[in-house]
C-alpha cells in the first residue's frame, strides 16, 4: 500500500515539476523567438502553438499539486463564522461537489480525447497538432484532482487548515 | 425557471450562485465550474440534469480553448520575473542602498518603504509578493525603532498595491487580455498615475510625522558621505533600470510586443542575478516553483470562468444590463462610480482575479456603450482592484500584512493603517476623471 502511495505522491510532485519545466520552456522559447527574428531570420513558427499548449499543460499538471498543498484560492470568511461541527460538515459537502465536478470533467474529457484519436482531428494553430495531444491532460489532471479531494473527504487532511488569507494571488 | 426571463433575475441568479458557492468555501475555480454546469442547463437546455450533461462537451472544449491563448503568456513570465527578483536577493540590495540615502529624515523608514516599494512595483508584477517581502523586511525594523503601527504597516500596504498599477503588472496584462484591449497601452498608462500615487504617499507620511512626531521616533543612523550614497545607488539601484528597460523600453521602442517584453524582463533579472553572483540553481528552482503555483491557480480560474462570461452573454444578462443602463439616462460618471463601488464591495470578500473574471464581461461592454476610453477605464478598474485589496474585512493584503505584523496586531489595526492610503488612491481616481490624459498621454506617444 505504501509503495502505491509513494508512487502516487511522486506522480503528483513529478507532474508539478514537469509543469515548472514547461514554464521554463515558454520563457526560453520566447527569448529564442525574438532573438532569431531580430537578427533577421524567420520567426519560430511552431513556438506560439507550443507555448499555448504549455500554458494548458502547466495548469493541468500543477492543479493536483495545488489541491494537495491547498493552493487554490478559497474564501473562508463565512466558514470561520460557523461553529466547528457545521464547518466540518460543510467541508465534506464541498469536497464531494469538487469530486463530482472533477469526475464529470474526467468522463467528458476522456470522451473528447478518444473521439479526437478516432477521428484523427487536428487542432489548427500556427502548426497543426493532433487534437488528442491537447485534450489528454484534461481528464488526467481532473482525475488526479478528484483523487486529491477524495483524500480530504476521507479525512486524511483538511483543505482549510493552516491557511492565511486567500493564499497566492497576483 | 420561468422567473429567469429578465436580465436582472438572470444576472442575479448567475452572479449570486457564484458568490454563494464561494462563501460556502468552494475553491473559486470550482465555484465557477459548478455555476457553468447549472447555468448551461438552465439557459442552454430545459433545466434538467440531462440537459446539463448535454452541455458538458461544450464546457470541456471551452475550458481547453480559454487557457490556450497566446495573450496569457505574459502572466507566467511576469510572475517568474518577480519570483527571481525576490529569491535572488536583488530586492534587499535596493532597500540597503536606499537606507543609506535617507539620513536622519523624520519618518525615514516609512519613506524608504515608499521609495523601495515603488521600485519593487516596477520590477515585480505581484502585489502579494511585494507586500510580503516589504512586510517581512521592514516591519521588524520599524517596530524595533519604535514606529507606531500606522507608520509601519500603512506605507507597506499602500505601496504593495502599486505593483498592480505600475508596469509591469501581471494583473494589468490579464485585465487587458480579458477585455481585449491594448496590453502595451494599459501597461504604460499606469506609469504616471502610479508615480503620482507614490508622491501622495510621501506627502501623507510627511503630514503624519508632523502631526505626531512620536509615531516615528528619530534614531541615530550611520553617516555616509555623498560619494558613498551615490556609489551605493549606482551599484544597487541603477542596474535595476536595465530590467525596467527590458520591459517598458522594449515595448516603447517597438522591438518587442508586451508578451515578448515580459520574457525579456525575466531574462534581465537572470542576467543581473548572474552579474551580482546571486544566481544559483536553488534560486531558479524556487522561482519556477513559485511561478507554477500562482500560474496554475490563476489559469485554472480562467479556465473555469471563461464559460461563465459566455453564459452571461448567451443568457441575455450582459446585453440587458447595457440596454437598461443606456435607457435610464444615467450620467456616465454615475455609471463609473457604480462600477467602482461594485468592485470595492466585491473586493471585501473576493480575490482580484475572480473579481476581474466576474465583472469584465459586464463592465467593458457597458463602458464601451458610454464611450469611455477603454484603456483609461481599465486603469480605473485596476485602481479599484488595488483599493479593494486593502478593504476590510477581507482584503487579501490585510491578511498578508497580518501574517508578518508583530504578534497581537489585530486586523482592525492593519485596516486603520491602510485607510489614509486608500484616501490617496481615491485622490488619484478623482485626478484621473478630471484629467484623463494622466493615463492616456504615454500610450498616445506609443501609438505615434
Amino acid at each position: 500500500m505504501s509503495t502505491i502511495s509513494n508512487a502516487y505522491n511522486k506522480l503528483i510532485t513529478g507532474l508539478a515539476v514537469l509543469g515548472g519545466m514547461l514554464l521554463a520552456l515558454i520563457f526560453v522559447g520566447i527569448i529564442a523567438d525574438v532573438t532569431i527574428r531580430s537578427i533577421g531570420f524567420n520567426s519560430l513558427q511552431w513556438y506560439s502553438a507550443v507555448a499555448e499548449y504549455c500554458l494548458f499543460f502547466c495548469t493541468m499538471f500543477g492543479a493536483p499539486y495545488l489541491v494537495r498543498h491547498k493552493g487554490h484560492v478559497v474564501i473562508e470568511s463565512l466558514r470561520l463564522a460557523m461553529p466547528p461541527p457545521v464547518r466540518n460538515a460543510l467541508a465534506k459537502v464541498v469536497y464531494f461537489i469538487c469530486i463530482l465536478l472533477s469526475l464529470l470533467f474526467v468522463y467528458y474529457g476522456a470522451i473528447e480525447t478518444i473521439d479526437a484519436i478516432q477521428t484523427g482531428e487536428k487542432d489548427i494553430r500556427s502548426i497543426d497538432m493532433p487534437k488528442w495531444i491537447l485534450m489528454a491532460p484534461f481528464p488526467i489532471g481532473f482525475s488526479l484532482i478528484a483523487i486529491e479531494f477524495m483524500r480530504y473527504l476521507l479525512g486524511f487532511d483538511t483543505y482549510y487548515s493552516d491557511r492565511v488569507g486567500g493564499g497566492d494571488s497576483l | 425557471m420561468e422567473i429567469l426571463t429578465e436580465w436582472y433575475s438572470i444576472a442575479g441568479f448567475l452572479v449570486g450562485m457564484i458568490i454563494v458557492l464561494m462563501l460556502l468555501g468552494l475553491p473559486v475555480a470550482f465555484a465557477f465550474l459548478a455555476t457553468n454546469l447549472i447555468g448551461a442547463a438552465v439557459f442552454m437546455g430545459d433545466g434538467t440534469i440531462s440537459s446539463s450533461l448535454e452541455a458538458m462537451p461544450l464546457l470541456v472544449s471551452n475550458a481547453v480553448d480559454s487557457v490556450t491563448m497566446f495573450v496569457l503568456i505574459p502572466v507566467p513570465l511576469f510572475i517568474i520575473m518577480g519570483e527571481l527578483f525576490f529569491h535572488t536577493g536583488l530586492a534587499v540590495r535596493v532597500f540597503d542602498a536606499l537606507d543609506r540615502c535617507f539620513g536622519r529624515l523624520p519618518g525615514r523608514l516609512s519613506y524608504i518603504t515608499v521609495a523601495g516599494g515603488t521600485i519593487f512595483a516596477t520590477l515585480s508584477g505581484s502585489s502579494m509578493a511585494n507586500t510580503a517581502m516589504m512586510g517581512s523586511l521592514m516591519v521588524p525594523e520599524m517596530t524595533k525603532r519604535g514606529y507606531k503601527g500606522h507608520m509601519s504597516m500603512g506605507p507597506i500596504l499602500g505601496t504593495g498595491g502599486l505593483a498592480m498599477i505600475i508596469p509591469p503588472s501581471a494583473l494589468a496584462v490579464l485585465l487587458a487580455s480579458l477585455a481585449e484591449i491594448d496590453i502595451g497601452g494599459l501597461l504604460i498608462a499606469g506609469v504616471i498615475p502610479g508615480l503620482i500615487l507614490a508622491v501622495l504617499y510621501s506627502i501623507l507620511i510627511y503630514i503624519q510625522v508632523k502631526l505626531d512626531p512620536s509615531a516615528a521616533p528619530e534614531y541615530t543612523v550611520e553617516k555616509f558621505t555623498i560619494g558613498q550614497m551615490i556609489w551605493s545607488l549606482i551599484v544597487n539601484v541603477l542596474p535595476m533600470g536595465f530590467i525596467i528597460f527590458c520591459v517598458i523600453g522594449l515595448i516603447i521602442l517597438g522591438i518587442a510586443t508586451p508578451t515578448e517584453a515580459a520574457g525579456f524582463g525575466a531574462l534581465g533579472v537572470l542576467i543581473l542575478g548572474a552579474l551580482f553572483r546571486v544566481l544559483t540553481w536553488d534560486v531558479i528552482f524556487k522561482s519556477f516553483a513559485g511561478a507554477l503555483r500562482v500560474t496554475a491557480m490563476v489559469l485554472l480560474i480562467i479556465l473555469a470562468s471563461t464559460t461563465f462570461s459566455q453564459l452571461l452573454a448567451f443568457s441575455g444578462a450582459s446585453s440587458g444590463l447595457i440596454k437598461w443602463a443606456t435607457q435610464v439616462d444615467l450620467a456616465p460618471l454615475v455609471v463609473l462610480m457604480i462600477m467602482f463601488g461594485v468592485l470595492l464591495v466585491l473586493g471585501m470578500f473576493m480575490d482580484q482575479v475572480s473579481m476581474m473574471l466576474l465583472t469584465v464581461p459586464i463592465f467593458f461592454p457597458l463602458a464601451e456603450s458610454f464611450q469611455f476610453d477603454l484603456v483609461w477605464f481599465a486603469l480605473i478598474m485596476l485602481l479599484a482592484l488595488e483599493i479593494s485589496l486593502t478593504t476590510p474585512p477581507f482584503g487579501l493584503l490585510l491578511f498578508v500584512m497580518l501574517a508578518v505584523a508583530p504578534k497581537g496586531t489585530s486586523l482592525w489595526q492593519v485596516a486603520k493603517a491602510a485607510a489614509p492610503y486608500i484616501g490617496c488612491a481615491l485622490i488619484v481616481l478623482v485626478l484621473l476623471i478630471i484629467f484623463p490624459s494622466l493615463a492616456l498621454y504615454l500610450p498616445s506617444l506609443m501609438n505615434k
